[in-house]
C-alpha cells in the first residue's frame, strides 16, 4: 500500500488525534478555549505598547499590522515545536501498535490550524468594524481567495517542517532543546513586528530568503494592505511550501521505519 | 455473538467473502514489500508469510542520543549490531493459533513486532494477508484527561477501526468492562482506578475482529475473573478462524491457547510444531540448562504471628543428581526457631503447580502427629519426604507452622521454593498416574 493511500485511510485517526489535541490542551484551565484568542490579544497588547511608538507614522493600525503577521507565525511556531516531540512523546504507542506514524505530527498541525482559523475569524470581524467606523481601506473580503491560498501554503510548509523535525528529533534529541532559541531567531528574521520595506536593501534581500517572510506577506497583502503579491513572490511561496513538504515527507517516511527501535 | 458485532462490510473487506465478520473501515494497511500482500496472489486472508527475516538493533554501550554522543561516540565505535532475528522463515495459515516461546532475547518479541508491522526487517520480507491488529496493553494511548467514552473512540481508531464500527460495538465493550466502568464512562479516565483503566483498555482490544490478531503478554495482569473473560473472548475469536499470534512467558497459556508453538533461540527457530510438544521441549532445555533448577524462589507472601520463625527452607533431591525427574524422592527441610512458648505446633506443606493449582497439602495435625512442647530459643528441624509423582513442569512449595489447632498461623511462607521437574514427554498434565497403554490384536477377528 502506498504511504499516501495509507494516510488517506487513516484520516479518521487523524481527525480523532486532532480533536484530542484540541480537547486536551485546555481541559483543565478555567478559561478553556478562550485562551486561543486571549493569547494573541495579550501578545498584541504587549507588542503594541512597545513598538507602536517606534513605527509611528509608518504603520497605521499597528495592532492589526501585528496580528496579521503574528497569527500565522504563532501557528507555524506552535505546530513545529509541539510536533517535534510528537513521536518521542507517543513512544508507548509506537512500540506497541502499527499505524501510519505521520498522523502524529500532522494532527498537531491540524489542531493548530483550528486555532489559527479562530484567530483569523476574530481578526476579520475587527477589520469589518474598523471598515464601517473608520477606515475604508479594510475591504478584506475582496482578497479572501488570496487569504485561502496563504493559509494553504503556510499549512503545507508547516506540515513539512513538522514531519522533518518530529522524525529528526527521534534520532537526535537535541532538536527539541534547540527549537525554542531557533524559533526566537526565526521570529526576528520574519517581518512580524517591523515593516520589511524600512530595512536597508541588503537586509531585505536576506530576510526574503526566509520562506516565512513570503507567507507572512501574503497574509498582510490580503488582510492589512489589501493588495496583491507579485507573481515572483507567490511562486517563491509555492516553491518553498512544496519543497519543504516533500523534504519533510521523504525524511519522515525514510526514518519512520526505525521509530519503534529508537523511542 | 449478538447481531451488533456484525458491522457492514466495505467493498475492500477481504474477509467479506467467507468470514461473516469484518471491520467496517479498515485496520491500517501497510506498505507492500513488507506489509499487506496482494490478495489476488492467492493467499487467503489471515495468512502470514515470513521469508528469511533478519533484524538487527544497534546496541549503544551508553545509549547515545545527544548530538555530542552521536558526533564523537560513533567514531569510537561504541555501537554494536545485535541480530535479534537470524533468518526466520515461517508460514502461518488462516486460523492458526501460534505461540512464540523462548528466553528473553531469543527474538520472539521482535518477530511478533515484525509481523505486526511495528518493526521492519533489516533483511527478508514479512507479508500479511488481511487485516492485522495488535492487542494493546493497559489502554496504551489512553489520555488521562479524556473521558472513558472519548478514549474508547480514540483507541479504537488508533487500532484502525472506524467510528461506525465502534458505534456498533460500543455498548458491548462497555458491558465487557463491567458495571463500574459503565457508570464512569463519561468521566475522565484519570479518575479511574487502575483496575478500571485496565479493563476498559482490554475491552477495546478484545473487540477487534481482524484476520490476524497479535497478542504480546497483555494478559499477564488483571484479576482472575476478568482475565478468564478475556481468554473466553480470545477463544471465541479463535473459533471464528482468526489467526492468532501470541508471545507469552506463561507456558501454560501457550500450551492451552495455541495449537502450534514456535521455539526461538538466539534469533533462530529451533522447534516448530504442536504446542504441547514444543513447550515441553523448551521446558526440558531450560531445566537442563539450569542444572535442575532447584533452589530458592523469589517467593510469595510471608506472614504470621511470629511465635515461630521458619528459616533455611531447602529442597533436597535424592542421590547425586541435581535435577528432579518424575517419580524421584525429594525432601523439603526447614528449621523452626521458637520465639514464644508453644505446645504441639502444626507443621504443614503445600505443593502447587506454577499457575497456582492446588496439588497436595499435608500437615502434622491431619496426621495426628505429636510435635512436642518448646520454649523460646529452641530450634526444631522439620523434614517432609515426598515422591515427586509430577509431570514435567514447574511447581512451588509453601511451608507453614501454626498453633496446635491450626487456627493461628505462626509463620507462613507462600511459594517459598520452586522446582522444575524434568522427564520424558509421554503424558501431559500435572500428575503422574503411572499410566500404561496396551494394544493387542484380538485373535480370530
Amino acid at each position: 500500500m502506498h504511504p499516501v493511500r495509507e494516510l488517506l485511510d487513516a484520516r479518521e485517526l487523524l481527525r480523532n488525534l486532532t480533536i484530542r489535541e484540541l480537547k486536551v490542551r485546555y481541559k483543565r484551565s478555567a478559561l478553556g478555549f478562550l485562551w486561543t484568542l486571549l493569547n494573541p490579544l495579550l501578545m498584541m497588547a504587549v507588542f503594541t505598547a512597545v513598538f507602536s511608538t517606534f513605527f509611528k507614522g509608518m504603520l497605521s493600525w499597528f495592532p492589526i499590522y501585528f496580528l496579521t503577521g503574528y497569527l500565522p507565525f504563532a501557528f507555524f511556531q506552535a505546530s513545529a515545536t509541539v510536533a517535534t516531540g510528537s513521536i518521542v512523546g507517543n513512544g508507548n504507542l509506537i512500540r506497541k501498535v502499527y499505524f501510519p506514524r505521520s498522523v502524529l505530527p500532522l494532527s498537531v498541525v491540524l489542531a493548530q490550524l483550528v486555532h489559527l482559523l479562530l484567530g483569523l475569524g476574530v481578526l476579520v470581524v475587527a477589520e469589518t468594524i474598523i471598515y464601517i467606523g473608520w477606515d475604508r481601506s479594510f475591504d478584506w473580503w475582496w482578497y479572501l481567495p488570496l487569504l485561502v491560498v496563504a493559509i494553504a501554503l503556510l499549512t503545507i510548509f508547516t506540515a513539512g517542517l513538522a514531519m522533518l523535525l518530529a522524525a529528526a528529533n527521534t534520532f537526535l534529541r537535541d532538536i527539541q532543546e534547540f527549537t525554542t532559541v531557533a524559533f526566537l531567531m526565526w521570529f526576528y528574521a520574519t517581518p512580524v513586528i517591523y515593516p520589511l520595506d524600512q530595512l536597508p536593501g541588503w537586509v531585505q534581500t536576506l530576510i526574503k530568503l526566509n520562506p516565512m517572510t513570503h507567507f507572512v506577506e501574503f497574509f498582510r497583502d490580503s488582510l492589512y494592505s489589501t493588495s496583491l503579491p507579485t507573481w515572483s513572490t507567490l511562486m517563491a511561496g509555492v516553491g518553498s511550501a512544496l519543497g519543504m513538504f516533500v523534504l519533510g515527507w521523504l525524511t519522515f517516511s525514510r526514518l519512520s521505519r526505525d521509530f519503534a527501535k529508537e523511542v | 455473538m449478538p447481531d451488533v458485532s456484525h458491522p457492514d462490510r466495505t467493498r475492500d473487506d477481504p474477509s467479506g467473502a467467507g468470514g461473516g465478520f469484518g471491520v467496517a473501515a479498515g485496520l491500517h494497511h501497510r506498505e507492500n514489500e513488507t506489509g499487506r500482500g496482494d490478495l489476488s496472489s492467492g493467499a487467503a486472508p489471515g495468512s502470514v508469510l515470513v521469508d528469511d527475516v533478519w533484524e538487527s538493533f544497534k546496541v549503544y554501550h551508553e545509549r547515545a542520543q545527544g548530538l555530542r554522543d552521536r558526533l564523537f561516540a560513533r567514531r569510537k565505535n561504541v555501537t554494536e549490531e545485535f541480530w535479534a532475528l537470524r533468518g526466520v522463515s515461517l508460514r502461518l495459515d488462516p486460523g492458526d493459533t501460534v505461540g512464540l516461546i523462548g528466553e528473553n532475547g531469543s527474538g520472539k518479541s521482535t518477530l511478533l513486532k515484525c509481523i505486526a508491522g511495528i518493526l521492519r526487517p533489516s533483511r527478508g520480507t514479512v507479508q500479511t494477508y488481511g487485516r492485522t491488529a495488535s492487542m494493546l496493553e493497559l489502554g496504551a494511548g489512553f489520555h488521562p484527561d479524556l473521558t472513558g467514552r472519548e478514549n474508547v473512540y480514540l483507541n479504537s481508531s488508533i487500532l484502525g477501526f472506524s467510528r461506525r464500527y465502534t458505534d456498533q460495538v460500543f455498548d458491548e465493550m462497555v458491558e465487557f468492562a463491567g458495571q463500574q466502568v459503565a457508570e464512569a464512562i463519561d468521566r475522565p479516565v484519570r479518575t479511574y482506578s487502575s483496575g478500571m483503566y485496565l479493563r476498559l483498555g482490554f475491552a477495546v482490544s478484545v473487540h477487534l475482529q481482524p484476520d490476524i490478531l497479535i497478542i504480546d503478554e497483555v494478559l499477564a495482569v488483571g484479576d482472575a475473573k476478568f482475565v478468564k473473560k478475556c481468554y473466553d473472548r480470545i477463544h471465541e475469536l479463535k473459533r471464528r478462524g482468526v489467526t492468532i499470534v501470541v508471545v507469552s512467558h506463561d507456558l501454560e497459556t501457550v500450551a492451552t491457547l495455541c495449537d502450534r508453538a514456535i521455539y526461538l533461540e538466539r534469533g533462530k527457530v529451533v522447534a516448530d510444531g504442536p504446542s504441547v510438544e514444543v513447550v515441553d521441549r523448551y521446558r526440558a532445555d531450560v531445566t537442563a540448562e539450569q542444572g535442575g533448577a532447584v533452589g530458592r524462589w523469589e517467593g510469595g507472601a510471608v506472614y504470621g504471628s511470629g511465635d515461630m520463625t521458619l528459616r533455611d527452607i531447602r529442597l533436597l533431591t535424592g542421590g547425586e543428581r541435581d535435577s528432579i525427574r518424575t517419580g524421584d524422592r525429594i525432601a523439603v527441610k526447614f528449621r523452626a526457631h521458637v520465639n514464644a512458648e508453644v505446645d504441639n505446633p502444626v507443621f504443614g506443606l503445600i505443593v502447587r503447580a506454577n499457575d497456582g493449582t492446588y496439588l497436595y497439602d499435608t500437615n502434622t495435625l491431619w496426621r495426628h502427629q505429636e510435635t512436642g512442647r518448646y520454649a523460646p530459643g529452641d530450634e526444631v528441624e522439620v523434614t517432609f519426604e515426598l515422591r515427586a509423582n509430577l509431570l514435567p513442569g514447574r511447581y512451588t512449595v509453601t511451608v507453614a507452622a501454626s498453633r496446635h489447632d491450626g487456627k493461628v498461623v505462626y509463620d507462613w511462607h507462600s511459594d517459598a521454593l520452586g522446582f522444575d521437574v524434568a522427564g520424558e514427554f509421554v503424558a501431559n498434565g500435572l500428575v503422574e498416574l503411572d499410566g500404561s497403554i496396551s494394544v493387542m490384536p484380538i485373535a480370530g477377528t
